[in-house]
């Protein structure tokens, strides 16, 4: 694993936390009026996946896109910018080795934080709202079928927090991919929130201008819209009712957005790199 | 008519009545709301009551014009929160569960527009308080 700058990143740690708890709590606070009138019944899994994804707080969203690159990648691309890549690589003997411990310490990094983000929104979750009864919520997946990952509440929660995870990963990694290409370490800062920006409006402008209903367009559709991508299972696009269970497009986005970055990372390696 | 063939007809046509009664006794409001962009929400204002102790909301979409779609969930008057989202689609009932609102209480939708949603919208649904 490549470290750089290990203080820095333990304090962006903290105040990330504390950001999500607070907001996740102002967001309770938004819908139920006043946290000591969470009714009873009111289920903590369903206000966990509504914090999820585009449909969630406006603070917790465009959170969670800007802050892919500021995770771990950032230091992998001011390395590149700045030349200070270059003892690295002297240093582990090859260019290769370096790249490969570039990206697996980025992959480890996102989704190992991405992961815990998700599982302190569980646990304020169940803390401010109520304790998950998952015999309910197994009752209660059939109003959200057929775009659930199993009928059972637990697994469909493993399902969601494992691939969510594995969205992240791929997304941050597609991220670092297009960064390799730009000279401005700044300008990378912006990136994880114009690229998701993009590939959550223009899918969605297409959608409409072609008016898709059918299962096909739609799939494909919601296979290059980010959110299916990042927070999987939990919303589709347009004004039609998904015919496909969350399982199709989520390994359409992974296609997708997996062939891009092994695309870009090809490109920068034949035509780009020193 | 033999006593044992009565006491069927009159317990079959008994369930058939109540299960009249109980589709009737809940009702659909039809609403139009203007949702704002940017992961805006509003309440309809036109309210719901509910007439059954179900543990869902029904929704179901007639216009909805915006590309990223729209969830909804029943509040109170207060705007409080009453049941989990649910996803709103043109000719499709869906449905909240955890719908705690109590029966004769009033029920309103609050519909959501997604946080990359530019454009505001008049989105036009039908929703009850009770399931449909």
């Amino acid at each position: 694993m490549l470290t750089f700058n290990r203080k820095k990143r333990i304090i962006f740690l903290i105040c990330s936390y504390l950001y999500i708890s607070i907001t996740t709590i102002l967001y309770a606070k938004t819908e139920f009026g006043s946290l000591s009138s969470v009714p009873k019944e009111a289920s903590g899994l369903d206000f966990f996946y509504s914090t999820q994804g585009s449909f969630s707080s406006a603070l917790l969203f465009f959170f969670f896109i800007s802050v892919m690159p500021f995770i771990y990648s950032h230091n992998i691309i001011s390395a590149k910018n700045s030349n200070f890549n270059n003892f690295m690589i002297t240093r582990l003997g090859s260019k290769k080795t370096y790249q490969l411990k570039a990206i697996i310490s980025n992959v480890v990094y996102s989704g190992g934080v991405f992961l815990s983000y998700r599982i302190l929104q569980l646990v304020i979750s169940v803390v401010i709202i109520n304790p998950i009864d998952f015999k309910e919520e197994t009752r209660n997946m059939m109003y959200r079928l057929p775009y659930i990952f199993s009928m059972n509440s637990i697994l469909n929660l493993l399902f969601y927090l494992i691939l969510s995870t594995i969205g992240v990963i791929i997304f941050s990694n597609f991220i670092l991919s297009i960064g390799l290409f730009l000279k401005n370490s700044v300008l990378y800062y912006a990136t994880g929130l114009i690229l998701s920006l993009i590939f959550s409006l223009v899918p969605a402008m297409l959608m409409g201008i072609l008016n898709i209903k059918d299962f096909v367009g739609s799939l494909f559709f919601n296979s290059i819209y980010i959110d299916t991508l990042v927070t999987p299972g939990l919303h589709t696009l347009g004004a039609y009712a998904p015919k496909f269970n969350a399982w199709y497009p989520f390994f359409g986005s992974i296609l997708f957005f997996s062939l891009l970055t092994f695309i870009l990372y090809k490109i920068w390696n034949r035509f780009y790199a020193e | 008519m033999k006593i044992r063939t009565k006491f069927i007809t009159f317990i079959t046509t008994a369930f058939i009545l109540l299960g009249t009664s109980v589709a009737l006794a809940s009702s659909w409001t039809i609403s139009s709301v203007h949702v704002p962009a940017w992961g805006g929400s509003a309440v309809t204002s036109e309210a719901n009551v509910k007439a059954t102790n179900s543990s869902s909301a029904s929704f179901n979409g007639d216009v909805l014009p915006n590309s990223f779609g729209y969830t909804a969930r029943l509040v109170d008057s207060n705007h409080a929160s009453r049941s989990n989202t649910a996803g709103v689609y043109v000719d499709k009932t869906t449905h909240a569960s955890g719908n705690t609102l109590t029966i004769n209480h009033y029920g309103y939708a609050k519909v959501y527009s997604s946080n990359v949603e530019p454009n505001s919208s008049y989105v036009k649904l039908h929703f009850s308080s009770d399931s449909k």
